[in-house]
């Protein structure tokens, strides 16, 4: 990069910053963006609340090293699925992105979505744009502070129960809004509950844009996922320029103009303050906002919509749009594919686990009445969220005998450890190293039935 | 990054191990996945940090 251009980056990253105003928008984008904040926001206020066999449908219960989603509960062996899924989760960036380029800035992601409530929060409260500005600009008064002490406490009421909804995902939200009401939270849930709620006051209420254009990675390296093929907004300078106030029904072609009425309020809708007319831009977050109000503008004109639009490159050099191309197609064949793994690997996985750990200290030992017997601890892991009693079997070995003799209770989701003692009579040894195998049975049903080999080691002259 | 950072490494490593080490077996869990996750929070801050010294010292020269 040459030394004159990045030093204008650099400096500019020390310019005090203009305070934004967003216009608020109407049109078909905005109901989209509204109806994906409604059901995103929905889906993270509500989720930690419903409950599936007596326990939260998502909880990512720490301390207990489990996390529970839908019917599924998980465990740190069970990392492979979430490397599977981050991996699921890159592959669908970049198939959207080379789809649709910034679809999940302008819609779904969450500094996106909280600031879209924080501006509503604030337009209710404070305001149109221009009374907003009005009001900054207004010296400060009673009636001043009252306006803005009210914003910033429902910001603030609102940021604490994002704070504590999060806090719900890794602790049972019914017992977590039970302990804030009898003062019993632990320190650490308490820090988190105010920590993420500044930071959804901070981010939203305050860095709004500058979370997108200096803090977040993915605006710096999605050039890299575009093509000529990926959706962009962009302005149609060949039919908007030469750009000019103008009254309705005033004749293009006598005052040389084109069709942008140049009234700025592309610039004024845009939540990161840039003019889409100067071109693609990386701090242009793709939320359609600049279509939406220009198009209410062209209609208003009687010219038709679409000066500011969803379009690509081919298209805006005259070539045809290709959807179906080689990276969509693997991208969107490895996102399938992979996803599909993991959902049946998940389904069809076993719902109780056995693993035989031998005693490491000693190989076996020989007993006075002259049998052999070896160490082991045993290690239950029932993945269902049922109680289970199992019955265990020993086979083999000829008249092995397990010092547990009793059914086995593992509660459901608990990973039990039991010391166990196999012994057998040497005579019915067939070497130094024996195949030996253990089943665990449930025992109300057939349901769960699994065996596992293990080792029994008697002495070498066997 | 820091939350994929601390999802590996206290799946590979129960933090009630690592505070056994320590000799901080009081400490409860959700304390060491709190300063496990700004720990790394810092070290990707730092990298970031470096990575742009770095590149402003290489392009000044």
């Amino acid at each position: 990069m040459a030394t004159g251009q990045h030093d204008s980056i650099e400096s500019s990253l020390f310019e005090k910053r203009k305070k934004l105003y967003p216009r608020e928008v109407h049109g078909l984008f905005a109901k989209l963006r509204i109806t994906g904040v409604t059901v995103l926001l929905g889906l993270y206020y509500l989720l930690p609340w419903i409950n599936l066999n007596n326990h939260p449908i998502v909880l990512f219960d720490l301390p207990a090293r489990k996390f529970y989603i839908l019917h599924w509960i998980f465990w740190p062996q069970d990392f492979i699925y979430l490397a599977l899924l981050l991996i699921c989760a890159a592959l669908a960036l970049f198939l959207f992105t080379a789809l649709a380029g910034r679809v999940w800035c302008g819609y779904a992601c969450p500094q996106t979505v909280w600031t879209e409530v924080f501006l509503w929060l604030e337009r209710k409260i404070e305001g149109s744009r221009l009374q907003q500005i009005k009001l900054d600009k207004q010296p400060l008064s009673l009636h001043k502070l009252r306006i803005k002490a009210s914003k910033h406490a429902v910001w603030i009421l609102f940021a604490l129960l994002t704070g504590f909804t999060f806090v719900g995902f890794f602790t049972p939200i019914r017992e977590l809004a039970n302990n804030i009401l009898t003062l019993q939270m632990g320190p650490w849930e308490t820090f988190w509950l105010l920590f993420y709620s500044l930071a959804t006051y901070g981010n939203a209420g305050w860095l709004r844009e500058q979370v997108c254009m200096y803090m977040c990675p993915y605006a710096r390296f999605q050039s890299a996922m575009f093509d000529e093929n990926t959706l962009i907004i962009s302005y149609d300078a060949q039919r908007g320029e030469p750009r000019g106030r103008r009254k309705k029904g005033d004749d293009l072609a006598a005052k040389k103009l084109g069709n942008c009425v140049d009234c700025t309020l592309c610039v004024q809708a845009c939540p990161t303050g840039i003019d889409i007319r100067r071109g693609l831009q990386y701090e242009c977050i793709g939320c359609a906002a600049c279509i939406d109000v220009c198009d209410n503008v062209m209609t208003k004109m009687d010219y038709p919509s679409g000066l500011i639009k969803y379009t690509t490159e081919n298209s805006l050099n005259g070539k045809p749009t290709r959807i179906l191309r080689g990276r969509i197609i693997i991208y969107g064949v490895l996102l399938i594919a992979i996803l599909s793994g993991v959902v049946y690997s998940i389904e069809t996985r076993d719902l109780v686990e056995l693993n035989i750990l031998r005693d490491r200290n000693t190989l076996y030992r020989e007993n006075i009445d002259g049998s052999i017997s070896n160490s082991y601890t045993l290690k239950i892991i029932n993945r269902e969220q049922k109680d289970r009693l199992y019955q265990l079997s020993f086979s083999g070995i000829k008249g092995i005998e397990s010092s547990i003799k009793q059914p086995v209770f593992v509660s459901k989701g608990q990973v039990l450890e039991l010391p166990l003692l196999l012994s057998a009579s040497s005579s019915a040894l067939l070497g130094s190293s024996n195949a030996i195998n253990i089943g665990l049975h449930s025992i109300n049903d057939d349901v769960v039935s699994i065996v596992t080999e293990g080792r029994f080691i008697g002495p070498l002259n066997q | 990054m820091a939350i994929a950072l601390s999802g590996v490494i206290f799946s590979l490593l129960d933090p009630m191990l690592i505070t056994d080490q320590m000799g901080l077996a009081d400490m409860p869990p959700l304390a060491v996945y709190t300063l496990g996750f700004f720990f790394f929070w810092i070290v990707c801050a730092w990298s970031g940090f470096f990575s742009i010294l770095f590149s402003r010292s290489a392009s000044h020269k």
